[in-house]
């Protein structure tokens, strides 16, 4: 499928900030656009292509919600800002943090190479969140995914056929994402080991 | 109520949406309440999980897009070539259109052509008729003369030789003449449909001489039919029928050049057969070549398109090629 729709660079921060329907196809424009020069970049410095997709799919989040935060201030263009955080996330994982030397201008994406998050996407963590989120019904899951894809209460509404519209959906989410904390609460081992993780 | 706000709060907090100052204060209270403190982490984490539902979403879709990506597209060919049908009408509009005008064109310059040659064949008839009516008048006064002086043998050989120099001449000039007036019987008898009797008249009343005449005509003996009609004397009550019957037997029997007098007799007499009489007397024009007179008829009926044989007349205009 080709895309008809370009986006400029304000476009896609736009978009995501806008969550839903539109952040998915700015992921769409920006992935199709991007995926091959971000391969051919970690290909360049001796990665293979399948290194190169395992980071730019542990990035996005971290990239998404960095790009939606209000102080985000786009220096570059936004295709070489994402290609240098996907770089950089390989580069840790290929070398270790100790050979981290290059200079990057975005304090917060450099905090995320070294954050907690990245830890997580690399370690067994990934594994026990994956397990944890199990324990939520698919209803559940699927409320939450939509609510952390950026959809509103009344799409949420929509997609999930709630009679009762937006105030039923925010109802639901609540008490799934309470379910899920209550969940977490009740499995400290959980918390001490990501706890373990960020303090090294 | 609370509750729900200081999960919201730390929800902003952790997505980093909250004001500075909100923020500081939110993080005094986590470094000195360990139960809020817990409640952050237990948000954090909570939220890094979904995270992750969010992340295996695009994921799956990232492989959506990476299949399509790299599933290799053939490279596209041109579609094939699509008669246009609306060029190839007006093509063969243009085509068929120039085929007409060709048509069109050979056709009136064939008519031009053979009316020239036509007038030029007439002229040249004329021309000669009226040199041999000079030459024939020169000898008939050349003999009267001769005739008018005494015989002796001499005269008597140069009379013999005018007379046969005359007759020869006489012989010639009719031939000419005769070629003058070519005439189209058969197309005038074709269009004439003899079958019809009824445009004559039947034969009423018992006279047996009339009787007669009608089954002669009706059987085609026109040449007894004629016999018939002109056996009744000129002073007899039936010439009324005689001038209504004669004429078609005298065409009929392709006496063209008797049956247009006769024809004229009846129109005088009989109006309301009209435009039978105009029909035939045209008929008789055709079949003795008269062709300023079958113009001036086909003209008068064709300008009556409710003439019982304006149908007949564009039929045969067409087959005599006249414009």
């Amino acid at each position: 499928m080709i895309m008809d729709q370009k986006y400029t660079d304000l476009e896609i921060i736009q978009a995501f900030r806008e969550g839903g329907q539109a952040r998915e196809k700015a992921w769409e424009f920006a992935y199709r656009d991007w995926r091959d020069r971000v391969i051919g970049t970690i290909i360049a410095k001796n990665g293979t292509r399948e290194e190169a997709k395992e980071a730019i799919q542990e990035v996005v989040m971290a990239f998404e919600r960095r790009v939606r935060q209000p102080d985000f201030v786009l220096q570059h263009r936004l295709s070489t800002y994402f290609i240098t955080c996907v770089y950089r996330l390989w580069i840790r994982s290929k070398r270790g943090k100790s050979v981290i030397e290059m200079e990057f201008e975005d304090g917060h994406m450099s905090d995320f190479v070294e954050s907690v998050e990245a830890k997580i996407a690399q370690t067994d963590l990934a594994k026990i969140l994956d397990e944890s989120l199990t324990r939520l019904g698919e209803r559940c899951k699927s409320i939450l995914r939509h609510f952390m894809n950026g959809f509103s209460m009344k799409e949420i509404a929509e997609k999930m056929d709630f009679d009762g519209g937006e105030q039923v959906a925010k109802n639901e989410k609540r008490k799934c994402q309470e379910r899920y904390e209550t969940y977490l609460r009740e499995h400290p081992s959980i918390l001490q080991r990501i706890q373990y993780h960020r303090n090294g | 109520m609370a509750e729900e706000y200081l999960h919201d709060t730390i929800q902003k907090y952790l997505l980093g949406e909250l004001p500075p100052l909100e923020r500081e204060h939110l993080e005094a209270n986590i470094d000195s309440d360990p139960a809020l403190a817990e409640q952050v982490e237990i948000q954090r984490l909570a939220y890094m999980g979904l995270q992750r539902l969010a992340a295996a979403d695009l994921r799956q879709k990232f492989d959506l897009w990476d299949d399509e990506l790299d599933t290799p597209t053939l490279p596209q060919t041109p579609p094939p070539i699509q008669p246009n049908h609306d060029k190839l009408w007006i093509w063969t509009a243009v085509i068929l259109l120039l085929l007409l005008l060709v048509g069109a064109f050979a056709h009136f310059w064939q008519v031009k052509h053979t009316r020239n040659s036509e007038k030029s064949e007439v002229a040249q008839r004329d021309s000669i008729i009226a040199v041999m009516r000079i030459e024939f008048q020169q000898k008939q006064d050349s003999m009267s003369v001769l005739l008018s002086l005494p015989k002796d043998s001499l005269s008597v050989l140069e009379i013999k030789r005018l007379q046969e120099e005359i007759d020869r001449k006489d012989k010639s000039l009719r031939d000419l003449e005769s070629k003058r007036r070519a005439g189209k019987p058969l197309i005038a008898l074709q269009y004439a449909q003899p079958s019809n009797t009824n445009t004559r008249g039947g034969s009423r009343g018992t006279d047996p001489v009339l009787t007669d005449e009608a089954k002669a005509f009706k059987a085609k003996e026109f040449a007894e039919s004629i016999r018939l009609l002109k056996s009744i004397p000129a002073n007899d009550s039936r010439q009324a029928e005689v001038i209504q019957r004669l004429p078609y037997s005298l065409f009929y029997a392709s006496h063209f050049d008797a049956a247009i007098p006769a024809f004229i007799d009846l129109l005088e007499v009989d109006q309301f057969k009209e435009m039978d009489v105009q029909w035939h007397l045209l008929l008789c024009y055709v079949a003795i070549g008269e062709r300023s007179e079958t113009r001036y008829l086909l003209h008068a009926i064709l300008k009556n398109p409710k003439h019982k044989y304006y149908q007949q007349a564009i039929d045969l205009k067409k087959a005599l090629n006249i414009h």
